[in-house]
């Protein structure tokens, strides 16, 4: 699942890729490891100190909004950063809570820019955080494998936006195609203030939610035949979910425009194209 | 609304404008407030948040001159009708204070879920 084009291959990341265990002291032998997440579960979930630590639920698993995140970002302040030899421990606030991050240092492989990069981050900066999140006597913390200063303060105001957008979309019951119940009043825009506010964070209208159907189902079966999903063929899927044809020409139209999916051997089969 | 004896926790402080500081909601919290300086006499600091409006910001001591950018961030503690500065965190000399505002909007109200200690989310 795609969460704003988070949606990513850690084999591919440019955020270092190493899974930053590998380098800790006590590396875990392979025997050991967990196989590997298909990656559709790879997906890079920006959000809020607080929904990290309130990510803990009772069977041990690290849930936000319900998902079991491959990685998170956040973007947030130092308050106050100790450094050891083999890794440099931060405390991050970002005015939703405080949490603990730990960055592993590799000394032999670590280059110049790497330590060059860690020595700017100090109390008081807002630094931007990809990591793993994990859980240490009854706490959660983030295992860092990548740290940054932000490039812009407007970070901050973006990164806020997205995790309230990520959110959203969780919550919101779009993940999976499957749409709740609950949501059938925010999709008629009555009562809720961003409507009324003039502050659009997506699509609330009842074609949005048509969209995000159609775009999810195209995502999902477009690598199961070299020429991608025929029109027919979402109209079947996506009409026993009360979707209408023209709404979902409407949405592939609207799909298409965006750049998210291009039509293959004729106007009616498209591939997802993120 | 908390009771007087909910204490923040750590890491924990709203974002507002200078509309929100006269609110009773935030009357005593430590907050953080964004806005691009408009005078500064040593003892206090005048801050124009992204909502247009003005907030009188009070601190002991000059600030570090390393922090004088046109755009700033106080975490301190709402008092009265003014804030008792903290922390000083510089936020550059361009900033999209109107996005801001829109962004903090969203904060204190529809997703307080988010974003709030949970004794201070209000209905």
């Amino acid at each position: 699942m795609s969460y704003g084009g988070y949606e990513f291959n850690a084999d591919t990341t440019s955020y270092g890729g190493a899974d930053p265990m590998q380098t800790s002291p006590n590396p875990a032998s392979s025997s050991d490891k967990k196989p590997r997440k298909p990656t559709s579960d790879q997906f890079l979930l920006p959000c809020t100190i607080k929904q990290c630590l309130k990510a803990a639920s009772a069977d041990g698993q690290l849930l936000v909004d319900g998902q079991d995140p491959h990685q998170i970002k956040l973007v947030a302040c130092v308050k106050s950063k100790e450094e050891g030899e083999t890794a440099n421990t931060y405390e991050l606030e970002d005015g939703t809570g405080l949490i603990e991050v730990k960055e592993w240092i590799n000394s032999t492989s670590d280059g110049d820019h790497a330590r060059a990069r860690r020595a700017l981050i100090q109390p008081n900066c807002y630094v931007r955080v990809v990591g793993k999140l994990s859980q240490f006597g009854g706490k959660v913390n983030v295992t860092a494998w990548h740290t940054k200063l932000v490039a812009s303060p407007n970070e901050v105001t973006h990164h806020f936006l997205d995790a309230i957008w990520c959110h959203e979309n969780a919550t919101r019951g779009l993940i999976n195609g499957s749409v709740k119940s609950e949501i059938n009043g925010i999709s008629t825009g009555v009562g809720f203030g961003p409507q009324s506010s003039g502050v659009a964070l997506m699509d609330t209208s009842t074609g949005g939610g048509d969209k995000k159907h159609v775009q999810d189902y195209i995502q999902q079966f477009s690598e199961e035949t070299e020429q991608g999903v025929a029109l027919r063929d979402i109209v079947e899927a996506l009409g026993g979910k009360g979707v209408s044809e023209s709404a979902i020409r409407n949405a592939i139209q609207g799909l298409s425009s965006d750049g998210m999916i291009y039509s293959t051997i004729d106007e009616e089969t498209f591939k997802y194209a993120m | 609304m908390a009771g007087p004896e909910a204490q923040q926790e750590p890491g924990f402080y709203p974002r507002i404008n200078a509309t929100m500081v006269k609110e009773p909601r935030y009357a005593n919290l430590i907050v953080s407030i964004v806005g691009k300086c408009i005078s500064n006499d040593g003892s206090s600091m005048m801050l124009e948040t992204g909502d247009g409006q003005q907030v009188r910001i009070v601190h002991e001591g000059a600030m570090e001159p390393g922090q004088q950018t046109a755009y700033v961030e106080i975490v301190g503690c709402v008092t009265e009708d003014f804030v008792q500065h903290f922390v000083c965190r510089p936020m550059g000399d361009e900033f999209d204070l109107e996005t801001y505002n829109e962004m903090i909007m969203l904060q204190n109200t529809k997703y307080q879920n988010i974003t709030f200690q949970d004794e201070y989310i209000t209905a």
